[in-house]
């Protein structure tokens, strides 16, 4: 089980729970709360109690099982958009670090121009323009999220290329298409699904916003669109703070925890992404007894010193 | 009848790419000549060894005639048809031929194939080798015959698991299951430890004895291939400026360059010092490759003629036929060098020259002696 040792540490764990619960609640989100969501059951607003633990919303629904519905949107979404960036990003990025030359420069230049794209104001634009249903939303998101896998695997494909099992395989007279899929996807592996992780967050926080802003899928329950429905029907003047809390806080732990594993995989993947390898903390830097640095002849001073040099620094762990 | 490798005249020429500023200033491109020139053969069962220093044009050489690079002029031909500058697609034949064992064993391998996968590859690739059973078969007749016995034990092994030498061993048994005729090693020892280096030559060595496989053996270390090699090419600057049979090219060198390359080889017997020629300065730019004989900056011998005139390989005095250098001022044959006892690799140092005709002491700037 080495492929899961990275859940040894304590936030990966953490946060692969997060997401393994809201994947459980997502799967069984019909039996958890069998038609509760979407009918009325009590009154607008009506605080928690034991029957509804979480209270009601503004049409008097059942905000647990509103919640727990939502979680299958939010997990479709997520999913579904980082496929599409992490299919477009790779596709972008291995053909331009391996093709190199021409190919290169117009993909990056296409890359650079998705970059620059504003993106909640696109989405807004195309969420409006082609109508608000979920295949939109997942099409539009995963359609500007994908720069950052391309320019990944872009700079790790250009390092990959000219490693000497690629080299030799190119001698051998292998094609491309075997180069690409027997060399290279797999050692990019470990890269792609740290960045499908952040991608994931990313985008489940663009649904939440677009939701928010009343551009998504009318049909489906997110969370983004319980908090929508709380703020415009005034649930924050009535007081129901029930309504927008925990769709809030479930987006906040979701996307987090996407993020945590993201980083925490992109750690194991690449050590030198770990800053704490050497925490400041433990080394000092201590300036060596002064004084005694201007004549080369002398060292009568007590103490460490490093001939030669007015002040050198020791590195001593405390 | 035609060589089994027979390179001619092969140039490789990088364009450095203009800088704004070099536009600005008008400069014209610079061109970095990586290969200026080479002409070589390799014969059925034979072991060329192309020697140089680093940045001398060894590897670019090999890559070209790989077609791993195109070369900007000249001819490779394998068994008297041409092959230099063919696509993708026409080359496959050949690549079937010709196969190389590269540098690095820790990096030549993929980390993530067994070396089964490594070595079948090839035999997938060309596709050829039947059925899964014949093709484990091949890959082990290949793994035993690059001296990894029992086979068997190796081939679900990967990379990490296997000690430097071994993986040089998998690297050249994947060069092996085509049954090549010719071998093109770079450098396939000088990553490896001193003790297992002498096995992984020796290996080369039985390969053309036994198989008739033709090896270019490319490397910067004079003295360890000396003992192995039919026939040495040293390079300078992308060039070779001295060719010929090991014994003579070591034992009498002509060219200055390969003397100084030789006295930088260590000596089993500490009293036995020899006369050491240590170079000034580095290896030139190749972009930058001086006027007249490219290595009369570095050379204690030059003298005005070798400033203006650049040299062309050619027969040198005294010397057997086939010892060709590229020099206006060949070494003499010194009589104390002449140690037939020694083996011909390592030992055979340039003793101090004397008598008449013998090599001036260092000059200033060039050379000094210990």
């Amino acid at each position: 089980m080495s492929q899961f040792r990275f859940l040894r540490r304590p936030a990966i764990a953490v946060a692969a729970g997060v997401l393994a619960l809201t994947l459980l609640v997502a799967l069984f989100a019909p039996l958890l709360a069998a038609g509760e969501a979407g009918r009325r059951v009590g009154p607008v607003f009506g605080g928690p109690s034991s029957a509804h633990l979480l209270g009601l919303d503004d049409a008097g629904q059942d905000v647990l099982s509103l919640l727990l519905h939502g979680a299958r949107t939010v997990l479709i979404v997520g999913a579904a958009a980082s496929l599409v960036a992490v299919l477009i990003g790779c596709a972008v990025g291995v053909l331009a670090g391996y093709a190199g030359g021409w190919v290169d420069t117009v993909l990056m230049r296409v890359t650079d121009y998705f970059l620059v794209v504003p993106a909640l104001p696109f989405m807004i634009v195309v969420a409006a323009i082609w109508g608000p249903s979920l295949d939109h939303i997942i099409l539009v998101i995963g359609l500007l999220s994908w720069t950052q896998m391309a320019r990944l695997t872009r700079a790790q494909t250009m390092s990959l290329r000219e490693r000497g099992y690629i080299v030799r395989a190119r001698g051998l007279g292998s094609s491309h298409l075997r180069i690409v899929t027997r060399h290279l996807l797999p050692h990019l592996t470990p890269l792609v699904v740290a960045n499908a992780a952040l991608t994931v967050a990313t985008a489940i926080f663009a649904e939440a916003a677009l939701a928010f802003l009343g551009l998504g899928d009318p049909t489906s329950v997110s969370w983004g669109r319980m908090i929508e429905h709380a703020f415009s029907r005034s649930a924050l003047s009535a007081g129901a703070w029930w309504a927008f809390v925990p769709p809030g806080l479930c987006i906040a732990a979701v996307v987090v925890a996407c993020s945590v594993i993201g980083q925490g995989v992109a750690e194991i993947a690449n050590p030198q992404l770990q800053r704490d390898h050497l925490p400041p903390r433990r080394v000092r830097l201590r300036a060596t007894p002064a004084g005694g640095g201007e004549d080369d002849g002398g060292g009568s001073e007590s103490g460490p010193r490093l001939s030669g040099r007015t002040a050198a620094t020791v590195m001593e762990e405390s | 009848m035609s060589h089994l490798l027979e390179v001619e005249d092969l140039v490789l020429h990088h364009r450095v790419p203009r800088t704004v500023a070099d536009r600005v200033a008008r400069r014209p491109a610079r061109v970095v000549r990586a290969v200026d020139g080479v002409s070589l053969h390799v014969d059925r069962g034979e072991l060329v060894a192309l020697v140089g220093e680093s940045g001398s044009g060894k590897t670019s050489t090999a890559q070209s005639i790989l077609g791993l690079v195109t070369p900007s002029r000249g001819t490779v031909r394998i068994d008297g048809s041409a092959i230099e500058g063919l696509g993708a697609r026409a080359m496959r034949p050949w690549r079937r031929r010709m196969q190389m064992v590269l540098q690095d064993p820790y990096g030549s391998l993929d980390p993530r194939c067994t070396v089964a996968s490594i070595v079948e590859e090839p035999l997938l690739i060309h596709r050829l080798g039947g059925s899964a059973e014949q093709r484990r078969a091949k890959a082990v007749d290949a793994l035993e015959r690059a001296g990894l016995r029992p086979a068997g034990t190796f081939l679900p092994r990967r990379p990490r698991e296997l000690s430097g030498g071994q993986r040089q061993r998998v690297a050249i048994a994947a060069g092996l299951v085509l049954d090549p005729s010719l071998l093109i090693a770079d450098e396939p020892v000088s990553m490896l430890d001193v003790s297992v280096r002498a096995g992984v030559l020796g290996l080369l060595r039985e390969l053309c004895d036994g198989g008739g496989t033709g090896i270019l053996l490319i490397t910067h270390d004079l003295a360890t291939v000396a003992h192995y090699a039919d026939r040495l090419a040293v390079m300078y600057l992308g060039r070779i400026v001295e060719e010929g049979p090991p014994r003579t090219v070591i034992e009498a060198p002509a060219h200055p360059y390969t003397r100084a390359l030789m006295s930088s080889v260590l000596h089993p017997d500490p009293r036995e010092r020899g006369s050491r020629v240590v170079l000034g300065g580095d290896v030139p730019d190749p972009g930058a490759r001086p006027d007249g004989c490219a290595f009369h900056p570095r050379c204690p011998l030059a003298d005005d003629g070798c400033r203006t005139t650049d040299p062309a390989l050619g027969p040198v005095d005294r010397r057997p036929a086939g010892h060709n250098a590229a020099c206006l001022r060949p070494l003499p044959v010194s009589r104390t060098t002449a140690a037939p006892d020694h083996a011909p690799g390592g030992t055979a140092g340039t003793s101090p020259a004397t008598g008449p005709g013998a090599v001036p002491d260092p000059s200033p700037g060039g050379t000094v002696m210990p």
